[in-house]
């Protein structure tokens, strides 16, 4: 403890301080009062603490504390351990400790001739409602996404897991921002290992501030030159509940409406809270689907190039003639033919995201009527190739977690297609399997259970089985084989 | 090595299978020789190579984790480079003859020097990724060829004419010995095995003999298949694996060849990444050495295939079969018995 940094007893030397401390901000408010004749000073942070609380958990008790000749200490007493009904009370000696619970939201009481302070929970700052998983959407699922909101995203967890086995622990991040993460967990289910190298890991996050998952994950994830990641994100709580029933961990950011979950694998793009609402044959057929179009949205457009310019003894007769007769009256290249229509999809997905709501919807229409139908009427684009792009975008809207890998894909497929058609889209394909075959996180392979291969898991990871029927849930250990010698990986590959 | 580092022997037996499988592939049939003199060679090499095996599968089981050390102890970076070069020339030869399939039946795709360097350039990059990824992907791919295999198969419009499988004759004599030989010299699967075995988790003689049989069980079927069903057509298409997709036919595919040279050029791609991992084991950092070895891989793959020189010439024979009872016969026997030594010395 540095001598500089505890509180004086000289009330206004500790404001003076603490004002220097925020470089004279607007937003710290200094109220000075007197109780029992002892002066003090309330300090808080604009917006940052409900007043209507402040008022009666700390004003009214204070002002109604009478004794005579009461010493600074007798207050700090009072005020420490009896008079102030907060869930959270903190003694203060420092200025950094001030400085850090003034940010939290905390009202911090200084008082004259003694040089400690209490600082008392009241945050009440203003925070978005409950609003439905937009990036999620569900049919089945809850309504409730995760909050901005730290705490009322763990309430939301809390509310769905009534166990004591159920940890939160906190952490701090961003030399600047100083902002809360907290580490989400099932005591029991998530190796404690894996919990030490995610606080480890997130210890050695160097950035100042962190606004979004997107600052914590490439910490969690040490696969650098990775198409895929071993670290996904989740605005569902039902979801992350069984995440971390399957033993992973979750990092919850204050602001940040998003978890991250590690580890993370490949087939778990394809699953979805509704697939437990649903008849196990429903589900298995849909898992199916999206798997399918996740294939047909990477692949289709560079298959198609190298098929029409390369290969066309692959295509069927009438097809191809077809496609002969539609190309004729264009006047590019097939291959940049589709890189024009990917690379005007992508600016009208862009458009549609950023615009407002309201006019969102306008974007399609031009895009999609207006634009589309003239490029055809004016032979510009034929229409088989657009109808392929309306197959691939319809498919890639499947699986928005994975729509950064499948645009990449999309369009490499597209240049190596047209480049050096099957030949070049093989090279890819190898090139992208084995960068996803040695991606993993916290030693669990992102492409597991499919390979290395884990008869229990991939059970469940392609087949959707009835609850009643399912065995325990898998775990990590049994993802990494690191669980009991009778369930290490399969020798079958 | 940790023990998450290490891969299974199901992975390893496929990744030798995969290794195998691209040889057949992109042989092309310069010799008429009847189905069952083929098929006979190939189960007649395979009993041959389980009994070669022995020595390095002992070494493996028993506990021994490299034999290489243990041959040469501070010479094992010169043994290694003898490891390191011949995978190197197996690499160049396969590409060479990768690249002239390619100009054979896909003249469009690419000029087969640039093949040969794209090719080179895509497993050099998957060889520095590691083993657990190739082993990974070896897998999928493995999975790849059952599918392809199975769709062709499920719509293949060719019948099945056994009068074509004419019984073995003292005529066949010459191209049963021609295809022992040639089969035996594509058994460089006992030096990858002496490598590759040290990755292990456990299961050496699983992943060796495991390797025999699914090689005897598929070689064997798609010998049978070619032979009944293609015969002299062989003769014509040239590439006896690639002929069979030649009866296939959907409404939406017309033909297979292209979707079959996918797959090939992935298992091709694979394949010459494993061998520049065996290759990049040579020197102290991996990466550098894996390029290295590519560079030198590409340009003996350019030069083999401008002077056509091809894996079954009698120089190649002779140099693939000498690697063979080399680096997977003899150096592993003495491993094996150095440390049966040493073993007897600790009792």
């Amino acid at each position: 403890m540095e001598r500089s940094d505890c509180l004086s007893q000289r009330l206004e030397a500790n404001i003076a301080r603490i004002r220097a401390e925020f470089g004279g901000s607007a937003d710290l408010n200094v109220v000075k009062t007197e109780v029992s004749g002892v002066r003090c000073a309330v300090l808080t942070l604009e917006g940052m603490v409900k007043s209507g609380d402040l008022a009666k958990m700390l004003f009214e008790p204070m002002m109604s504390y009478e004794k005579k000749n009461a010493s600074p200490r007798d207050v700090f007493k009072y005020l420490a351990a009896e008079g102030i009904f907060s869930t959270e009370a903190k003694i203060l000696n420092l200025y950094s400790e001030v400085c850090e619970k003034l940010c939290s939201g905390f009202a911090a009481v200084l008082i004259h001739g003694c040089e400690r302070g209490v600082a008392i929970s009241a945050q009440g700052y203003a925070v978005r409602s409950l609003e439905d998983p937009d990036s999620e959407p569900d049919v089945k699922g809850t309504r409730e996404g995760l909050s901005d909101s730290l705490r009322t995203s763990m309430s939301l967890i809390r509310r769905r897991v009534k166990n004591p086995k159920l940890r939160f622990e906190f952490l701090k991040a961003g030399r600047l921002s100083n902002t809360d993460l907290c580490l989400v967990y099932i005591e029991g289910r998530t190796p404690k290992a894996l919990r030490d190298k995610t606080k480890k890991a997130l210890g050695r996050i160097k950035s100042d501030i962190i606004l979004t998952s997107g600052n914590i994950i490439p910490y969690l994830s040490d696969n650098g030159g990775s198409v895929f990641s071993g670290v996904s994100t989740t605005e569902r709580p039902d979801v992350l509940c069984s995440k971390i029933n399957e033993g992973r961990i979750a990092v919850l950011i204050d602001g940040v409406p998003f978890a991250a979950v590690c580890p993370s694998l490949f087939i778990e793009n394809f699953q979805t809270v509704d697939d437990s609402a649903e008849k196990a044959y429903f589900a298995t057929y849909q898992r199916w689907i999206r798997l399918f179009a996740f294939f047909i949205s990477t692949l289709l457009p560079g298959l198609y190039v190298a098929a029409a310019v390369f290969h066309p003894e692959v295509l069927s007769r009438s097809l191809l003639l077809n496609l002969l007769a539609s190309e004729e009256r264009t006047p590019y290249p097939l291959m940049a033919e589709m890189i024009i229509v990917i690379v005007m999809f992508e600016i009208l997905r862009e458009a549609g995201i950023r615009l407002p709501r309201a006019i969102g919807g306008a974007v399609s229409i031009v895009g999609g009527l207006v634009i589309g139908d003239a490029a055809v009427t004016s032979g510009l684009i034929s229409a088989p190739l657009l109808i392929i792009i309306g197959i691939t975008a319809t498919s890639a809207f499947v699986i928005p977690s994975l729509n950064p890998q499948m645009t990449l894909l999309r369009i490499l497929n597209v240049l190596l297609g047209g480049w050096l058609g099957f030949f070049g889209i093989a090279l890819l394909w190898t090139v992208v399997l084995v960068n996803t075959c040695v991606t993993d996180s916290f030693a669990v392979p992102y492409t597991a259970p499919l390979t290395p291969f884990t008869l229990s898991a991939v059970k469940d990871a392609l087949m959707k089985t009835s609850d009643k029927n399912r065995p325990r849930e898998d775990t990590v250990e049994s993802l990494n084989g690191s669980d009991a010698p009778g369930k290490e990986q399969s020798d079958a590959g | 090595m940790p023990a998450e580092k290490k891969i299974s022997a199901g992975q390893l037996m496929l990744m030798l299978f995969l290794a195998r499988i691209m040889h057949t592939m992109i042989f092309r049939a310069s010799h008429s020789a009847s189905g069952a003199a083929m098929m006979l060679g190939l189960l007649c090499s395979t009993a041959v190579e389980a009994v070669l095996a022995i020595p390095a599968v002992w070494y493996f089981s028993a506990g021994g984790s490299d034999p290489i050390r243990e041959i040469s102890g501070k010479y094992s970076t010169a043994v290694r480079l003898l490891y390191s070069g011949y995978f190197a020339v197996i690499a160049g030869g396969t590409v060479a003859l990768f690249a002239e399939f390619l100009s054979s039946e896909f003249s469009n795709v690419a000029p087969p020097a640039a093949a040969i360097i794209l090719l080179i350039l895509a497993a050099a990059y998957c060889a520095c990724l590691g083993i657990e990824g190739l082993a990974r992907a070896a897998t999928v791919v493995f999975w790849m060829f059952v599918l392809l295999f199975g769709l062709m198969a499920a719509v293949n419009e060719g019948g099945f004419d056994w009068l074509n499988l004419r019984p073995f004759t003292a005529e066949d004599a010459g191209s049963f010995s021609d295809y022992f030989f040639e089969s035996l010299s594509s058994g460089w699967w006992l030096p990858m095995f002496c490598v590759l075995a040290g990755h292990l988790k456990k299961g050496a003689v699983g992943a060796a003999y495991g390797y025999l049989v699914l090689k005897l069980l598929i070689l064997e079927t798609l010998l049978l298949l070619v032979t009944i069903v293609l015969w002299r057509y062989v003769d014509v298409i040239g590439y006896p694996i690639f002929a069979l997709g030649a009866y296939a036919k959907t409404d939406f595919i017309e033909r297979f060849d292209a979707i079959n040279m996918l797959v090939w050029a992935i298992n091709c791609t694979l394949v010459v990444g494993i061998y520049l991992f065996i290759c990049s084991g040579s020197l102290k950092k991996p990466k550098p050495a894996a390029i290295l070895f590519a560079i030198a891989a590409a340009v003996f793959g350019i030069f083999e295939y401008k002077n056509g020189l091809r894996f079954d010439q009698p120089w190649f024979l002779g140099f693939k079969l000498a690697g063979v009872a080399l680096l997977g016969v003899i150096l592993p026997s003495a491993a094996a018995v150095k440390l049966l030594i040493k073993r007897s010395s600790e009792r």
